[in-house]
């Protein structure tokens, strides 16, 4: 706190909206002779040219140092202010705004002398915290243009592909031997029924030729650590004991390996040697030996593939190696996984041969694929021809935990289902569905003409499959529902509409990355609607069926956007990281180590015996502040000091027999709340003080029980829904950790356990935040305010 | 401690005899209940129907008075629609202390339920390795089984809810596994978890008829020589159509103690059946 | 929450019928399915659209409650249940199909046959 602070004190008419109901005069009258305070002023729009030139001009007249504006909510005219402050030569973070519209003469025109009072209180508590801001910097982090992309699909490569053509250095890394993803497994594309490998080809190529990218297959990310702009991480490429600078895919050493293993890339309907390239059009187009199914790693015999090569390629003393990256920023983009049907038993797959899943139907139809293109039954090679497809299986199914829509499905089989019919149009196909979601731009003309051409959609989900053990026909049985009758048919082949789920490995890149997993299982996105590419981690970022089931055109679009947030972030050569964050009090911090494990963003790491936040990853939540046995971290700007002087401030005008509830707002959920009752005009009680705070895991015991301490006869919290807070899904754990223990301190000082009230408030729900606001002054009014033996009892 | 039910004790008491001397060989003694009533079946679905809990309450209140004279928690049926039954209403009185309450208050005369007792079918013994275990089954079979093909028959009972049933209801394999222990062959088919049609066959008979007829079809289809059943009311009705097909049904207790050679309590018709289906001595 | 037959039938079973999205599965794992004359989803549709007319089909007298609709809901709706509410909100009414005194050859079934009969389909 600077010894002379010399604080400008501004109150807004709003045009009438708050001076109709806030005595303005009276405000200015009690504020005046505070200490601190140089000069009040009262405008009729503050906001306005002459209201903002008159505040620049006291500044600079005046020496002010600290700005106090009484109006509107900061979420209207917050930056505006700030700006002006900035503008003005004052660092912005020495300013406090007051709400005196949306949270008091919106809510409170029933009450004009409650009004008053709670605007002078409120202003009274602004005043008490300006005092001890300090002036803020936002930190500027150098950031280059080096950026990682795991996953070769699609989406990476798209990703990557925009990334590089603008100059950055891209590394892509893929697990699989070779890029392409599950596009490469596709047959045809809808809505245009191109071949999916002839459309994805020229792009893998690309990518295979581009300068500015380093292609990594066969390789995993191990570990990452750091921030935006200084990522460290470890990339592990496993070994393909084949060389890849001398191998030419001759195929000789295939053609002599005597070991095979299921060919993964067509689902296990045919099988591979050890020695393999993945598929005939794979990028790169290089052997490679799978370890666990060649006979040398097995059993220490056999290398016929080392003798046979002309190129000399094959190197069995091939190993693991680690390589060491620095890059600025990540884009995810891991894909998905058909979801195993063997989970749902009553429809046979892995038990009866003749029921597939889509997937393996795609590689059927494919002339290179394991069948010639001819779609057989599997237990005895001859032509299906009559199918059934049975829509979500692994979709919209609350039985096995999955009850959301893949999205892809009914699409892909209408695709499939005209495949077949064009390949034989005396086939008899049947699409079991439950709806047909053919959402997007040509799609349901694309299901039109598979009607026309003789699709037979019956809407009924299949209960089971049976094979006859004579026969080995597929029995299916469902309700056509539309006509109420029930179906028992014989089929030839039945397809399993597998739906979409997370890509094995997902939780654990997860953990490596700190990132959060929705809980559908896909990685979640900072915000649905408009941040749907961005992570809650700087810098991170995904895009593609990573972040949730999606056809071709949708990953693509994701990509390419996902590469525009990540040249938006580098584009200026720096970034400037936000100063509200966590730090600790050196002097204080024991070294205990508590904190590290309560960052659910890893931001906590111990140097040298002590706790050091590190400022890129944190985000500014507190939510460490309460686990601290030594209480040795503070926030920046929402100090103990800082939020306790608040307090104290709004309460003084209290007095004797009066009742006061002291309301704690998450700035980003709460506080909108709030503000929406204001803009509602819904009325409620004015015995209410508000502290906002960034989110209310910040908030201590102390805090809580301070506010009982100074006058409060009531205490109110609310903070964001289970999942929604912007700081990250875990702060309700650490408000219910924190509630529990005020609560048993509340019940050892014999305070009524009922003047705490937590509620999770959704920016949209005003009316229940009213509702909790005035149950718990109903409450208090029951029981009465605290007395002063009460007060007295609490230990802080 | 053993919850015998109504049906074992007239119709299928063949069932409980064979159980309990297929049991006894294995040094597994079931204590029968005092005073047991009827069990409550069948379960009533409404929220409000509290009184239909009482039968079953009363079950699991003598058993509670029991449980510590014999030292042991487990209430042990042979009818899986007892076993079902109890099994919920346990749940139920678990998970809502206030449904409780209010049973316990309507009972003033009885003493207050604990919540201690844990429900179990006779299956869950059997194949529970620490009580006997399909090992020692197979290492005690007397009899060689192997060309008889016997299809398991689960029904509704022992499957369904979650949580109340002994097995994965899409796939279960208890039973299988059990006849593979007794050296038989397993015939496992689709139908073997469908339901036989209940207690509908006391209003129409035709119904019921229709539903097993399906069932024991589909068991000829798939090869077997006699089904297999867990329950008296399943067994009484896969056997109206027994002749139409030539595959009797026969409770699981009878084939296990026919493997392990306690013929004694075996009925003559069993014999006979078992005995023709293959030809064994 | 809701009107009519749909609010009955939520306080009797505590679940919800506007769950269902109509995908027929619980009628065609139903194994009463061919002596039903309205198919289960049916059933549930009739509830949602306050059709009385439901309490008088022969549906809720004929299923078993074997519970394989339940375990099949892609919704959780627990169909078995909502049908049995029906069945039991008839039953209160004093209507019901059986007549225990008419049967013919009543010693012949298993006790579990008559005690069950007795249960679901008298009052």
């Amino acid at each position: 706190m600077v010894d002379s602070v010399r604080i400008g004190v501004y109150v807004c008419h709003c045009g009438g909206n708050i001076s109709n109901v806030v005595n303005i005069s009276e405000v200015i009258n009690a504020i005046r002779n505070v200490e601190g305070v140089v000069i009040v002023r009262d405008n009729e729009h503050v906001c306005s040219e002459a209201g903002q030139r008159e505040i620049q001009e006291d500044i600079k007249r005046l020496n002010l140092n600290r700005v106090v504006i009484a109006a509107c909510s900061p979420k209207f005219h917050g930056p505006t202010f700030m700006k002006l402050i900035e503008e003005s030569g004052l660092n912005p973070y020495l300013f406090e705004m007051v709400n005196i519209r949306e949270q008091d003469s919106w809510v409170h025109s029933n009450d004009p002398k409650g009004a008053t009072i709670k605007a002078i209180d409120q202003i009274m508590a602004a005043i008490a915290k300006v005092k001890f801001n300090e002036p803020l910097q936002p930190k500027e982090v150098k950031i280059g243009n080096r950026v990682l992309v795991i996953g070769g699909g699609i989406s990476g490569i798209q990703t990557a592909l925009d990334l590089a053509d603008s100059g950055c250095k891209v590394y892509l890394v893929e697990r699989e031997p070779m890029i392409g993803g599950r596009m490469a497994q596709l047959s045809y594309t809808f809505p245009t029924d191109d071949c999916s490998l002839c459309i994805l080809s020229p792009k893998m190529a690309a990518v295979y030729n581009h300068p500015n990218i380093t292609l990594l297959t066969y390789s995993e990310v191990e570990d990452v650590s750091g921030s935006v702009g200084d990522f460290h991480v470890k990339v592990k490429v496993k070994p393909r004991y084949v060389d890849m600078d001398k191998c030419v895919a001759c195929g000789i050493c295939a053609s002599k390996c005597p070991a095979s293993a299921p060919d993964e890339f067509n689902y296990g309907l045919r099988t591979r040697r050890a020695i393999y390239v993945p598929h005939e059009m794979a990028v790169p187009y290089k052997y490679l030996i799978d370890s666990k199914s060649c006979l040398y790693f097995l059993k220490g015999i056999c290398r016929v593939c080392e003798r046979v090569c002309p190129q000399k390629a094959v190197n069995f003393n091939d190993s693991e190696r680690i390589l060491d990256l620095v890059v600025d920023a990540i884009v995810v983009a891991t894909g998905y996984d058909p979801f195993d049907a063997t989970k749902l038993k009553q429809y046979g797959y892995g038990v009866y041969k003749n029921v597939i899943i889509a997937p393996q139907l795609e590689r059927m139809v494919m002339p290179v694929g394991p069948t010639g293109g001819k779609v057989v039954r599997l237990s005895d090679g001859q032509l299906a021809k009559k199918i059934a497809f049975i829509h979500c299986v692994g979709s919209r199914d609350e039985q096995i935990g999955r009850p959301g829509c893949s999205r892809v499905c009914c699409m892909y089989s209408i695709k499939q289902a005209m495949t077949l019919k064009r390949q034989d149009v005396t086939r008899d196909v049947h699409l079991f569905y439950i709806d047909i979601r053919a959402y997007g731009k040509g799609f349901e003309e694309y299901y039109s003409r598979a009607q026309d051409l003789g699709v037979k959609f019956i809407r009924g989900k299949v209960s089971e499959v049976i094979e006859d053990p004579v026969t080995n026909k597929l029995i299916v049985r469902a309700e056509d529902t539309l006509t109420g009758r029930f179906i028992e048919d014989e089929f030839d082949l039945v397809v399993l509409s597998v739906g979409l789920v997370p890509s094995h490995g997902s939780e654990d890149l997860a953990k490596k990355l700190k990132l959060n997993i929705g809980p559908d299982g896909f990685f979640l996105e900072a915000h649905p609607k408009y941040r749907p590419v961005d992570t809650l981690r700087e810098g991170v970022f995904i895009c593609g069926c990573a972040q949730g089931p999606k056809d071709i055109a949708d990953s693509v679009a994701q990509a390419s956007a996902a590469a525009g947030r990540v040249l938006r972030l580098i584009s200026q050569g720096k970034i400037l990281v936000e100063p509200i964050k966590a730090y600790v009090l050196g002097d204080l911090c024991n070294g205990c180590g508590i904190c590290i494990d309560k960052c659910p963003l890893g931001a906590i790491s111990m140097v040298d015996g002590k706790a050091i936040i590190s400022d890129a990853l944190c985000v500014g939540c507190g939510s460490c502040i309460p686990y601290c046995p030594q209480s040795a971290i503070e926030l920046r700007h929402y100090t103990e000091k800082q939020i306790l002087s608040q307090i104290e401030a709004a309460l003084k005008s209290k007095s004797e027999g009066e009742i006061r509830v002291i309301a704690f707002f998450d700035d980003s959920c709460t506080y909108r709340a709030a503000d929406l009752a204001g803009t509602s005009r819904l009325i409620y009680d004015d015995r209410v003080r508000v502290i906002s705070v960034p989110s209310a895991s910040r908030l201590t015991p102390r805090i809580i029980l301070s506010a009982f301490k100074y006058g409060a006869d009531g205490v109110f919290i609310g903070d964001c829904l289970p999942g929604a807070s912007p700081y990250h899904p875990k702060v309700l754990d650490v408000i219910n950790d924190v509630i529990r223990d005020v609560r048993i301190q509340m019940r050892k000082f014999r305070i009524d356990a009922r003047r705490l009230k937590f509620d999770t408030i959704a920016v949209d729900m005003a009316e229940r935040l009213v509702k909790d606001l005035e149950d718990l002054i109903s409450i208090i009014e029951r029981l009465g305010p605290l007395k002063v033996e009460e007060r007295i009892r609490i230990k802080v | 401690m053993y919850y015998p039910g109504c049906s074992v004790k007239d119709y299928a008491k063949v069932y409980e005899e064979t159980a309990l001397s297929v049991l006894k060989l294995f040094n597994v003694e079931l204590v029968e209940l005092d005073r047991w009533n009827c069990c409550g079946v069948v379960y009533e679905h409404a929220t409000d129907a509290i009184m239909q809990h009482i039968a079953s309450l009363r079950d699991l209140i003598r058993a509670q008075e029991f449980m510590n004279d014999i030292g042991d928690n487990r209430l042990v049926t042979l009818c899986s629609m007892c076993y079902n039954t109890l099994k919920k209403v346990n749940e139920i009185v678990i998970n809502d202390s206030e449904k409780l309450k209010n049973l316990c208050d309507y009972m003033d005369d009885e003493p207050k339920y604990n919540c201690g007792v844990d429900v179990k079918y006779i299956l869950e013994l059997i194949v529970d390795d620490s009580i006997i275990g399909l090992n020692k089954i197979s290492s005690n079979v007397k009899r060689d089984l192997k060309s008889l093909k016997v299809a398991p028959f689960y029904g509704c009972a022992i499957l369904r809810p979650k949580g109340i049933g002994i097995d994965d209801p899409e796939d279960p394999h208890i039973l299988s596994d059990l006849i593979s222990s007794l050296g038989a062959k397993p015939i496992k088919f689709p139908y073997e978890k469908k339901c036989c049609g209940s207690y509908n066959v006391v209003y129409d008979r035709s119904i019921v008829e229709r539903t097993v007829s399906e069932i024991v079809k589909a068991a000829s289809r798939w090869g077997a020589d006699i089904i297999i059943t867990t329950c008296p009311l399943c067994h009484y009705n896969l056997n109206l159509v027994k002749s139409k097909f030539n595959i009797p049904t026969i409770y699981f207790t009878e084939l296990m103690a026919y493997a392990l050679g306690i013929d004694d309590k075996i009925p003559p018709e069993t014999l006979l059946i078992l005995r023709s289906k293959f030809g064994g001595g | 929450m809701f009107k009519g037959l749909a609010q009955t039938v939520y306080e009797l079973s505590g679940k919800n019928p506007y769950l269902c999205f109509q995908c027929g599965i619980c009628s065609s794992s139903c194994p009463m399915i061919k002596d039903m004359d309205i198919p289960p989803h049916q059933v549930i549709r009739m509830i949602q659209l306050d059709v009385q007319e439901v309490l008088n089909c022969k549906t809720i007298w004929v299923c078993a409650s074997c519970n394989t609709c339940t375990a099949r809901c892609p919704r959780d709706v627990d169909p078995a249940r909502i049908i049995n509410v029906l069945r039991t909100i008839m039953q209160r009414k004093n209507v019901y199909p059986l007549d225990l005194r008419k049967v013919k050859g009543l010693d012949e079934f298993p006790q579990i046959a008559l005690i069950s009969a007795s249960r679901k389909l008298t009052g």
